[in-house]
């Protein structure tokens, strides 16, 4: 039986672009609130990462690389090989750790250059609630950084908190791009 | 258009004639014979209503009718927001794919709004059915409606098109008109002037509760209708039986709206007129004929009623028209111009509505010719009156019948031309002024009851 057309249509718009925080799911329309008096529920699993070893999902780690869907490549060789991803993991949480954003109250994404355009473009896309997020965790960090303090530890960002928030938007701007490329570059036969 | 029909047919007439001019596969369907021009089929696809004539053009014409316009919208702006999101990206492809790939084909894409409907429009070549009823079925059914999409592509465009229009004074003055006439429903702005209390998940139930079998209807120009058929069993077979959408009920109410402009002046006075379909008045129609206004003949005013008045005022211009809606109608005249100008024209144009009485069999004869080439050239061009066929299948579930139309316009007669004049005259009008208001006349100041 197929989905009725307006259930079909307000998930598309939910799930679009295909992002799997529970952030996502707040309405655009939703005031937003400050984020100590939010409860954080746990986000669900990460797409690309297998049940088993979502405990402490490492993040992308090489901001430096051309494009998000580079990134996502890579993860994703590493988490094809169990004996690979088990070697890697330990590594990429000790990292994580002693780069130290967690503790100034940022995750990972916060930290993506963002100068580009591609980037401002998928800031500008991020839904009012997540946006609002963001310019708070940084202004937070900005201030430990100027009273060179870390936040109290429970205000820590948990591991399981640091998600791609804003990848899924990079990703789809990235295929954009990459499509009118294509479509540019089109010859007839 | 110009007296130039003859020259241009012929042209390309000949050019048809050429053999080295059709591929192979297009000259078969020139072989099939041509059928009769306003014969369309009705049916019913996997319980989407489609309709189609095959008149054997090289191009086909396919069209989505969705009774969603502007007064069945819940909230003001939806319609013209769902208007917008035609052809963006669906779960099938982006909407940068839709237009290269359209191009690739050599199709058009349009989308139209008018009070009663959203129209999603595609024409192309004879042989590209199958591609464009599944990019229509496709965006009727699997439209993403992605909140950056609306931000970045659909609300600069709708502020565009309202830019557009609301800048020209002529435009303001029937929206003001139908206000006065109506209040809502139809009396609301077609367009999305006030943007408020929505986002994407209220076009999304809007389309949810628009998008069915009972509100949709597909018309095909140029199509044979067992493809047609075929096609959208094929690929609106996600289309959900429901129920169809209502609208407040018209009620006339007549009465004046004044607007200041900077852009020119226009004033639009306008009464109750003639609905489409089963409750068609031919004489409202025939009238607006009589009184004309706008010239068939180029560098003349005509010989209409209004054509002698806008003679004696030079830069004004003056027509009159009737447009139809599913259940009632609005009868009206514009008259656009310089504010001194208008001052004195309008008197005389409302004389002239009066003068109607005294009309000879003659003029009735000619507004009668003018009609029925007009009616029949609408019914003919294979793009303009696909919206007009989905509404009465919609609204009635029958095709218009054009020779009853056409019977009705004939058969109109002097008396009842005339009865039709006094009595919108002796009604209140519907008057919608715009421009400089400090010049501009009062409805009641030209001899109009409001």
């Amino acid at each position: 039986m197929p989905v009725p057309i307006r259930r079909r249509l307000i998930s598309a718009y939910i799930l679009t672009p295909k992002t799997e925080t529970s952030f996502i799911t707040y309405r655009e329309t939703s005031d937003a609130v400050h984020p100590q008096q939010v409860n954080h529920t746990p986000p669900d699993l990460v797409s690309h990462i297998p049940p088993s070893q979502t405990d402490s999902p490492s993040p992308a780690s090489a901001s430096s690389l051309a494009t998000m869907a580079a990134v996502k490549k890579i993860t994703n060789y590493i988490i094809a090989r169990p004996k690979l991803f088990n070697f890697i993991k330990p590594i990429a949480d000790r990292y994580c750790d002693l780069a130290g954003y967690r503790k100034v109250g940022l995750m990972y994404e916060d930290l993506l250059r963002e100068e580009s355009h591609t980037v401002q473009l998928a800031l500008k896309r991020l839904p009012p609630r997540l946006a609002y997020d963001r310019a708070f965790r940084i202004r937070r960090a900005l201030q430990c950084s100027v009273t060179h303090t870390l936040l109290p530890k429970e205000e820590w960002i948990k591991a399981e908190e640091d998600v791609p928030y804003l990848s899924p938007y990079i990703e789809e701007i990235e295929k954009e791009e990459t499509e009118r490329k294509m479509f540019d570059a089109l010859t007839r036969k | 258009m110009f007296p130039v029909r003859n020259a241009v047919a012929r042209g390309v007439s000949r050019q048809w004639l050429r053999p080295s001019s059709l591929s192979l596969q297009q000259s078969r369907a020139f072989a099939s014979p041509a059928s009769a021009p306003f014969t369309y089929e009705v049916s019913e696809a996997a319980g989407t209503k489609t309709v189609s004539k095959d008149t054997g053009s090289p191009t086909s014409s396919l069209a989505v009718v969705i009774k969603a316009g502007s007064r069945y919208q819940p909230l003001p702006g939806l319609s013209h927001a769902l208007e917008h999101f035609a052809f963006k990206s669906t779960l099938k492809r982006s909407s940068l794919f839709i237009t290269r790939e359209v191009e690739l084909m050599g199709g058009v894409l349009e989308t139209s709004l008018s009070r009663e409907n959203i129209v999603y429009k595609a024409r192309f070549l004879r042989g590209d059915l199958p591609y464009f009823a599944e990019l229509l079925g496709d965006v009727v059914t699997k439209t993403k409606l992605i909140p950056y999409e609306y931000t970045e592509r659909v609300i600069p465009t709708m502020e565009n098109e309202v830019n557009v229009a609301y800048s020209n004074p002529s435009y303001v003055a029937l929206e003001s008109a139908h206000a006065s006439a109506y209040h809502h429903g139809l009396g609301l702005d077609k367009l999305s002037v006030v943007r408020k209390n929505f986002g994407v998940e209220e076009i999304a139930d809007f389309a949810g509760a628009a998008f069915n079998q009972s509100n949709l209807v597909v018309v095909g120009s140029g199509v044979p209708h067992a493809e047609l058929n075929k096609y959208t069993t094929e690929f609106f077979a996600d289309v959900p039986a429901g129920k169809a959408l209502t609208a407040h009920a018209p009620t006339y109410y007549g009465g004046e709206s004044r607007a200041w402009s900077r852009s020119g002046n226009s004033v639009v006075i306008a009464f109750p007129g003639s609905a489409g379909g089963p409750a068609f008045k031919a004489e409202l129609s025939i009238l607006s004929y009589i009184l004309g206004g706008q010239s068939t003949i180029k560098w003349s005013s005509g010989n209409s009623l209004l054509g002698k008045v806008i003679e004696k005022h030079p830069g004004v211009t003056a027509v009159s028209k009737n447009i139809t809606y599913s259940d009632t109608g609005l009868f009206y005249i514009a008259v656009d111009g310089p504010a001194s100008s208008l001052v004195k024209a309008l008197p005389d144009v409302v004389s002239a509505i009066k003068s109607v009485s005294s009309i000879t069999a003659e003029d009735l004869k000619r507004a009668i010719q003018n009609a029925k080439f007009d009616f029949y050239t609408a019914a003919e061009e294979n793009a303009l009156s696909l919206e007009s066929i989905g509404q009465s299948i919609i609204t009635t579930g029958k095709i218009p019948q054009v020779q009853e139309s056409i019977k009705s316009l004939e058969s109109v007669t002097l008396d009842s031309v005339k009865k039709a004049a006094s009595t919108i005259l002796a009604g209140k009008a519907a008057v919608g002024t715009v421009g400089d208001l400090h010049i501009l006349p009062y409805a009641s100041d030209i001899g109009l009851n409001v």
